[in-house]
């Protein structure tokens, strides 16, 4: 009860009144227009009654004087009637002094040609009369009975006309202008209590909101979380707490912002503006550690790897090293860092990490910094060595294939020269054939050691043409002799399609053979059983044009730059059944280019492939003579 | 005389190797790849089967677990090969009863290697990768892996490895 009376004092009449006084002001300002309107209703309604009945009575009054003059029953019938009709009577009679209905009327005969009912000569129910009389005078919206002596009549009979008039005389409750007052008064009081409470729920966010804000604004932090609304609250909540999220960007990037100020504190102490550029530049990512894991230093790289730098690569420092990461390989670069921190320190280390979003992988040293060790203070260096894993992947590849290439060739020779030097095998035919197979294979080998070393003075820069008069026709016809072999082994049509008689060309005799050896190599190799090639040449308008043209499996348009990359084959899983090095068609096009020509290759996948040789006949090439003279 | 399947890419190979194996007494049969080397074990019955690693089509290594698994068969299998990674080919085989003869070799060598698997079976021989020794025949060498002596009838001082028919299912 204390505590009810607490809250009543509290609410009603303390400190907070000013804040609550909204309600009863509202309710009087909207409900009591509303209640005078309905009393006044009520007030005209009984007005209006107290005027009925007055009418009523003065002209009950005429209708007696009249009736007592009239002595013919059937007129005072008529009469009666038509004052029912007039004056909306429920009942009208006439009554004798001993109570006996002379003559009588009611509502729903007014209408009738015989007015009087049965009910004339019988007495009044005691019932209805003493209703009658309850009700006579009645101000309440019923009905009245009124009372009016006929004169003249009989003086001693009292007769008299008795009439109901007004409303229904059991009118309902809900047909008084009262009942509807105070319906009106207790639903406005209800949906301005409804409404009062929406409206104090907001009113409380608010207190709270600013109290909140009058509290944290005495920390060092300012919890943005405790500030929020309930979306439930509708839009204007929706709003602030919109508002608070960009609060929380602003105060992130004001974190941010000192952070950097601290870094270009950082940086002027360790020498400056020139120091901080140049180790942004560096393509590592370079971060110094305390032993707290705090970030002391971190170049452009070291952030754009952590992914914590913003567009205009910014770095951040002076925050937690694994707080700080961001991307995939950041957090791998973070919880690395920190495996490294023992009990005294870091210690130094050196691993692999690979971002599996993108495939790059990274090498990660930690190193304690000198002088450091006992704080525990270390450098991160991060180097992305995703191109040079592919180059050793692809070196691995070439050297396996190589091993494997040159290997065949010399199983068939010892084999072949195992069985010349076994004396096991005298049939003639069978000795010329170990000859023939183990020249064939030596100049297969030549060919392979030829590409190897190409190879070998392509990566070192160190290629040389030995430049000599080179009879065209017989080079090709002799590569091309080499390969046919191959051809029959495989039933393939390998047509050569050369001219009489061709100029002499200026170029590498050996050079140019490898060339020819790998084109028309590959399009054999890539040509199924029974299929064609054709080797063409010919002089045009100053230069050579040599063509290798054949009908295999073709290349995607998507591989035609990626076969003339050191180490690479077409990614197309038919070729990749054959075995092959990857050094080809590379040391093709540089022979070539260094002849001053160039390698065309057209060619649609499943209809073959032409590769296209264009040399000029006019020395252009970076010339090495026979006697060795530039 | 055996019935012995020769699976070789490379013509030469497989025509030095069928002239020695025939020189040897056995009868060869040949394919040029793996597909064509199943295709004839689906439908013949073999003593042995000497196959390259690298092929077109269907490679040694596939040939030889579609043989031991799919097949269930247990016929001796050698397996030749120039690829850098055969030590690691020859582990995986080594559950399969496969041994792996590396590339380049000697003719002579081989074919003792083969008679030596003829000889030993159904027991097989050594499934790890036989290197050539520089004393001995190369049936020695095997069977000294194995645990068991030099056998008398297959040593020979030009390297022949000489197997006995009696010893051949």
């Amino acid at each position: 009860m204390s505590q009810f009376w607490s809250k009543f004092k509290r609410f009603w009449l303390a400190e907070e009144i000013p804040r609550w006084i909204g309600l009863p002001l509202v309710t009087l300002f909207v409900a009591a227009p509303l209640a005078v309107a309905c009393l006044s209703i009520w007030e005209s309604d009984k007005t209006r009654l107290a005027d009925q009945r007055r009418v009523g009575e003065q002209a009950a009054a005429l209708l007696a004087d009249t009736i007592a003059t009239e002595t013919d029953s059937a007129k005072i019938g008529r009469r009666l009637r038509t004052f029912g009709q007039n004056f909306s009577c429920q009942q009208l009679r006439v009554v004798d002094a001993d109570g006996m209905v002379t003559s009588s009327i009611s509502q729903d005969e007014v209408g009738q040609a015989n007015p009087f009912d049965p009910g004339i000569g019988t007495r009044l129910p005691v019932e209805l009369e003493a209703h009658a009389l309850a009700r006579d005078g009645a101000d309440d919206g019923g009905a009245w009975l009124i009372r009016a002596p006929i004169p003249g009549l009989d003086a001693a009979s009292h007769s008299y006309l008795e009439l109901v008039i007004g409303g229904i005389p059991t009118a309902p409750f809900w047909y008084r202008g009262s009942f509807w007052t105070l319906a009106v008064i207790l639903l406005s009081v209800t949906v301005l209590f409804l409404l009062y409470r929406r409206l104090r729920s907001h009113l409380r966010a608010v207190t709270r909101i600013g109290e909140n804000l009058v509290t944290q604004s005495q920390e060092v932090e300012t919890d943005l979380a405790a500030l929020r609304l309930s979306d439930s609250m509708g839009t204007v909540a929706t709003a602030w707490n919109q508002l608070l999220d960009l609060t929380a960007q602003f105060q992130a990037s004001a974190v941010r912002s000192e952070a950097s100020s601290e870094l270009k504190r950082v940086l002027e102490k360790a020498g400056g503006g020139e120091l901080a550029d140049a180790l942004n530049a560096v393509p590592d990512g370079m971060i110094v550690l305390t032993s707290e894991r705090q970030v002391s230093y971190i170049n452009t790289m070291g952030a754009s790897l952590l992914g914590c730098c913003g567009t205009g690569l910014e770095p951040v420092s002076g925050v937690n090293l694994e707080e700080l990461a961001t991307t995939a390989i950041g957090e791998k670069i973070a919880a690395l860092a920190c495996s490294a921190s023992g009990e005294r320190g870091f210690t130094a280390l050196t691993e692999q990490v690979d971002d599996e979003t993108d495939g790059s992988s990274y090498r990660v040293r930690v190193l304690p910094m000198e002088g450091a060790r006992r704080s525990g203070s270390c450098v991160l260096l991060v180097r992305d060595i995703s191109q040079q894993l592919r180059a050793d992947r692809a070196r691995e590849e070439f050297v396996s294939q190589v091993t494997h290439e040159l290997r065949t060739p010399l199983t068939n020779i010892r084999a072949y020269a195992e069985t010349l030097s076994s004396g096991m095998f005298d049939d003639p035919k069978v000795i010329t054939e170990c000859y023939n197979v183990i020249t064939k294979e030596t100049r297969r080998l030549g060919r392979l050691i030829e590409d190897i070393l190409t190879v070998s003075q392509l990566e070192a820069g160190s290629m040389q043409l030995l430049i000599d008069d080179v009879d065209v026709l017989a080079l090709v016809r002799d590569a091309v002799g080499d390969l046919r072999g191959l051809a029959e082994e495989k039933a393939i049509d390998l047509q050569l399609a050369l001219p009489a008689k061709l100029p002499p060309f200026r170029g590498d005799r050996d050079k140019l053979t490898v060339v020819i050896n790998n084109l028309v190599g590959n399009a054999l190799k890539y040509t199924g059983q029974g299929g064609e090639v054709r080797v063409g040449c010919q002089a045009k308008d100053d230069e050579l044009l040599l063509t290798v043209k054949d009908n295999g499996i073709g290349i995607d348009p998507s591989d035609h730059e990626r076969i003339f990359e050191k180490f690479q084959r077409s990614s197309d899983p038919e070729a990749l059944k054959e075995t092959g090095t990857g050094i080809g068609l590379t040391t093709a096009r540089e022979i070539v280019s260094r002849h001053g020509g160039h390698i065309e290759v057209m060619s649609t996948k499943g209809e073959g492939t032409t590769f296209m040789v264009t040399l000029p006949m006019s020395g252009r090439q970076s010339i090495t003579t026979s006697d060795g003279s530039i | 005389m055996a019935r012995i399947l020769v699976t070789e890419d490379d013509v030469h190979m497989l025509r030095v190797l069928a002239m020695w194996l025939g020189r040897n007494g056995h009868h060869v049969l040949e394919a040029s790849n793996g597909k064509i080397a199943r295709e004839i074990l689906e439908s013949e019955s073999v003593d042995m089967i000497v196959s390259d690693i690298n092929m077109p089509e269907m490679n040694g290594v596939e040939l030889a677990r579609w043989l031991r698994g799919e097949q269930g068969r247990d016929t001796p299998m050698i397996l030749l090969s120039s690829r850098c990674d055969q030590m690691q080919i020859a582990e995986e085989l080594r559950p399969l009863g496969i041994a792996i003869h590396p590339k380049p070799f000697s003719p002579s060598r081989l074919m003792a290697q083969i008679e030596a698997a003829l000889t030993d079976r159904p027991d097989g021989i050594s499934t790890a990768t036989v290197r050539e020794r520089p004393q001995g025949t190369a049936a020695d060498a095997v069977r000294q892996r194995i645990g068991q002596g030099p056998l008398a009838h297959a040593r020979g001082t030009d390297g022949r490895a000489h197997g006995s028919s009696d010893s051949r299912r």
